[in-house]
Order: structure tokens, then sequence, then C-alpha cells
């Protein structure tokens, strides 16, 4: 498989083959083959029965180009040495091609162009020769199928015929062997394996009469019947074709695949971590509300700590310079803008807002516990800001976001959505449900 | 020179009998076609390289009907002379 063989590999075989010793076998190789040299001196031809025709050929001369001057150069006639292969060498080597006849074609059908062509080169004859026309001979039936009907009332005869296709081709004209090789194809498909043995054995002289009395019977049916689609019957060729396909439409697919993957597993890990600090945002919202808190009430002398004694009284002055501190402590604001002028009066109404609120934004105040409200009184009114929004003034007032349906239902809002800038809402107070 | 004669000749050289040249070249040219049957390459110094090769399909078309015909592929077997041989006979 795929070796060199010399003179001496040769002979070797033909003591073993033909019992003779190996040196008779090597004298008679040598002289095999310097014979034939000698019949070509002679006779200018030699034609070994089984081989081939060996022959010496005139060449005419043409005018051509010099290849490395460019200048115009005439190739004088001379002789050249060609070898005819005979028939039955022929036959024994296209065994795995054997099968295969011309098909006809539409007009439509486009040749795959991603071959290599592999004529004159060694290499690919040896990897793709036989593998691939072992390949070949497996799927003749599938592959002639769809060319031809089934014609039932062909006689045996035809199953000879098909060997002879190629030879005939030159005997006969193109159409006739077109409609028989079309017939053939089926009877092919259909005594598959048997034609092998029928292949080998041939005599030009038998085929000819049975096909001059097929073609009257059988033209007339092909015509019809001859389809219209292209025909891709070799299927080993397109093996490189085919296979490179799939693959990269499956990288393709597959590197979709994973970045729609991915894609998913970010969102859903944005999503699960959405959630978390959901969790977790009431308790950071009210952090920094809860350094607000304390300031407010803080004493100068008093540790900040002791966020849970109530109805401390801090000092407005306090209180007016811690605001303008911390600007997420607009609660205060509120208190200094709304009840500037109460305060004095109403200090303990204003801090005992503040006052809740700071055991508000020291509770964990979860969703679970945004129903444990009840909107007990006005607090204050509050004009909403551009690009203010309910979940912001209840951040503002309650310390949580979620808490604004408080704000809407005291209000009596149908639709929250339709509160624009410049729009009064009334900030009731929240007091935890007992 | 046809078969007959070279046999002949073949056995005359050989001092062999014109039927055990004939018996002999048969095996020969089966070893031959067997081998390149498998692919192999039957390189004879002095004489040349016989070998196969492959020949693609490809689309012909019937220059009368205008008819186009897919042929189809097939191993063939072909000679490369050496370049003694060929200069022997320029």
């Amino acid at each position: 498989m795929d070796a060199k063989l010399n003179h001496s590999d040769l002979s070797t075989l033909l003591a073993k083959e033909g019992n003779i010793s190996a040196s008779k076998a090597e004298y008679f190789t040598k002289a095999f083959f310097d014979l034939i040299i000698e019949g070509l001196e002679q006779d200018g031809i030699v034609k070994i029965n089984g081989l081939g025709t060996f022959k010496i050929a005139e060449v005419a001369s043409r005018s051509s180009v010099d290849v490395n001057t460019g200048e115009k150069i005439e190739i004088k006639g001379h002789k050249k040495l060609t070898f005819t292969p005979a028939d039955a060498l022929k036959e024994s080597v296209n065994q795995p091609f054997a099968m295969f006849e011309p098909v006809e074609v539409d007009d439509t059908y486009q040749p795959d162009n991603t071959e290599e062509p592999l004529d004159d080169a060694e290499q690919p004859v040896e990897e793709n020769g036989r593998p691939a026309a072992v390949k070949a001979e497996e799927e003749p039936s599938i592959t002639t199928e769809p060319v031809v009907e089934p014609v039932a009332d062909i006689p045996a005869e035809t199953e000879t015929e098909a060997p002879a296709e190629p030879e005939l081709k030159e005997q006969e004209t193109l159409t006739e062997t077109v409609v028989t090789t079309a017939v053939e194809e089926q009877v092919v498909e259909e005594a598959a394996v048997e034609n092998n043995t029928t292949t080998q054995s041939r005599d030009g002289e038998e085929q000819i009469v049975p096909e001059a009395t097929l073609q009257p019977n059988e033209e007339p049916i092909k015509v019809q019947e001859r389809p219209a689609e292209p025909v891709m019957v070799y299927v080993p060729k397109k093996k490189t074709a085919t296979t490179e396909q799939p693959v990269p439409a499956k990288k393709r697919n597959s590197a979709w695949r994973i970045a729609f993957y991915t894609i998913i597993g970010f969102i859903t890990g944005f999503v699960a971590i959405k959630m978390m600090s959901r969790g977790d945002a009431t308790v950071a919202d009210s952090k920094p509300q809860k350094p607000v808190a304390t300031e407010v009430y803080k004493r100068p002398d008093v540790a900040s700590d002791s966020t849970n004694e109530n109805n401390q009284v801090a000092k407005p002055v306090a209180v007016d310079e811690k605001v303008h501190l911390n600007e997420t402590a607009p609660t205060v604001v509120v208190a200094d803008n709304a009840a500037d002028e109460e305060l004095s009066a109403n200090e303990e109404y204003s801090f005992v807002m503040l006052d809740e609120l700071a055991s508000i934004s020291l509770r964990d105040i979860t969703l679970a516990d945004t129903t444990l409200y009840v909107a007990d009184g006005e607090l204050t009114k509050h004009t909403i800001a551009p690009d203010e929004t309910l979940t912001k003034i209840a951040k503002r007032y309650y310390g949580d976001k979620k808490l604004w349906p408080y704000i809407v239902k005291y209000n009596n809002i149908s639709n929250p959505n339709s509160l624009g800038s410049g729009d009064e809402l009334f900030i009731p107070r929240l007091e935890p449900k007992e | 020179m046809n078969n007959k004669e070279f046999i002949a000749k073949l056995a005359k050289q050989c001092r062999i009998t014109a039927a055990d040249a004939a018996g002999n070249v048969e095996t020969l040219v089966g070893l031959m076609t067997e081998r390149l049957k498998e692919n192999d390459q039957l390189n004879i110094s002095g004489f040349g390289v016989l070998e196969v090769k492959m020949r693609n399909e490809r689309l012909s078309v019937n220059p009368k009907t205008g008819q186009r015909f897919l042929v189809p592929p097939k191993i063939v077997p072909s000679f490369r002379p050496s370049s003694k041989l060929k200069d022997k006979f320029k």
C-alpha cells in the first residue's frame, strides 16, 4: 500500500509467484524491461498483453517562449515515449470507481470548487486514491439512485455493458451512450456488487450488438424520464468539502451558545446581587441616617451611641450646624425649613419626628416591615422637585424607599405616575403598628 | 513488436521455452497489476516509473448536443519514462 517497488522487489515477487529461483527471476525481469527498450528502438512500438503498449510518438515542433528571457523560441520537433495501458489493467486499477458512469447534469449544476486538483500529484493519489475510492464503492447504490427511473424490462445483457461505457463512447455517438448510461446506472444500482465480477470479463464484439438492440427500445423512455435536478453522485470526493462545513458551523453554534449562557449567567447574577443588596439596602440606607440622627441628638458632651435615648433636646444651633455637613440629612433640613419659625415653639414636635426617624432607621426594615406602620397624621408638606421620585421622597422622610405607598395613600393619589414636579404632597407620620 | 514476438525474444534471451516465458510474463504482469491496484509505485531504474494517478470528476460537454456531463473520478495507470530513456529516444 503506497509503497515504492524497485526492480529487485519485483523479481523477488516473481520468484515467489512463479516458482522460479530468485536469480532466474531477477534475470527475467531485467530482460523483460531491456527487451521493451530494444523493441522500441527497433520498431518504435512494443505491445505486452495485459500491461499495455509502449510507443514512440512524434511531437511536432512548436513556437514557444524562453522561460528565462521571455523571447520567442521554437521548440523543435522531437519524439516522446508514451504508454497506453491495456484495458484489463485500466479496469483492475479503476476497480473502486468501476461503479460510476458519467451522469447527465442540469445547467444549474455548479461543481464544488473547493477540491484540490489531484491529477498530477503523487501524494494525493496515495492518500486519497484508494481510501476515498473504497468509500465510493459503498455509496454507488445510494448516489446513482436519483438519476434513473426503474426500467424493469431491461435484459441481463445490460449488466455486461456497464464496463463497456468508456470504450464504446468512442465508437457510438454520445447521445446514445448517454441514454444507455442512464439505463445502466439503474442496473448497476440494482445489482451493485454483482457487477464487479462482470466488469472483469469483456469482449468488445459482444457488447455492440446488444447495445444496438437496446437503443431503440430505451431511447423513447429515457428522453422523458431524464430528471431535471443535478446529481451529486460522488460522495467520497466531497468528503473533504462536506466534512469541513459542519465543523465551522458547529464551532459557530457552540460559540454562540457559550456567549448566550454567559449572558444569562450575568443577568441572573445581576438579579441575585440586586435581590441581596435590596435586603441590605435598608441597613445601608439607615446607616447614613444614623449619624445624622445621632448628630442631631448629640449634645456636645453626650456620647454618640446613646441613640436610643429619646426626647433629647438638641440645641437648635447644633442642629443647624450639623444640618449642612451631612447632605443625606434632608429630614433635618425639612425640619429646619418647614418648622423654622415654629422651631422654638415646636421643638419637641420636630424632634419627635426625628426621634421616630431615628428609631425607625435603627431597625432593620425589611419588606415585611413595610406593613407595620400606620400613617398617623400629617407630618409635613413636600413639594416635588424636578426629577424627584416617590421612592426618593420616601427615603428622605422615612429612611426607606419601600414606604412610599403610605405617602400615596395618605394623599389619596389614584395614579402615582401622574405626579409631577411642583406637586404638593403631605408627608404623613408613620407610627409602628402595635 | 507485438506480444508474440516479445515473448519469443524473451524466451531466447533467458534460454527458456516460449511457454515458460509466456507464463512468466503473465505472472509478472499480474504482479505489476496487483501492485498498482495497491497504489504502489514501480520504479524500474533505467526504464521508468509505473504508477497510478487519480483523475477528479469533471464537467464535460457533448459538443453536439451541448448536454453537460459529470464524468466520474477514476484511477488510471501511468508511466513516466526515466530521463535516460527519454534522451535515448529524443
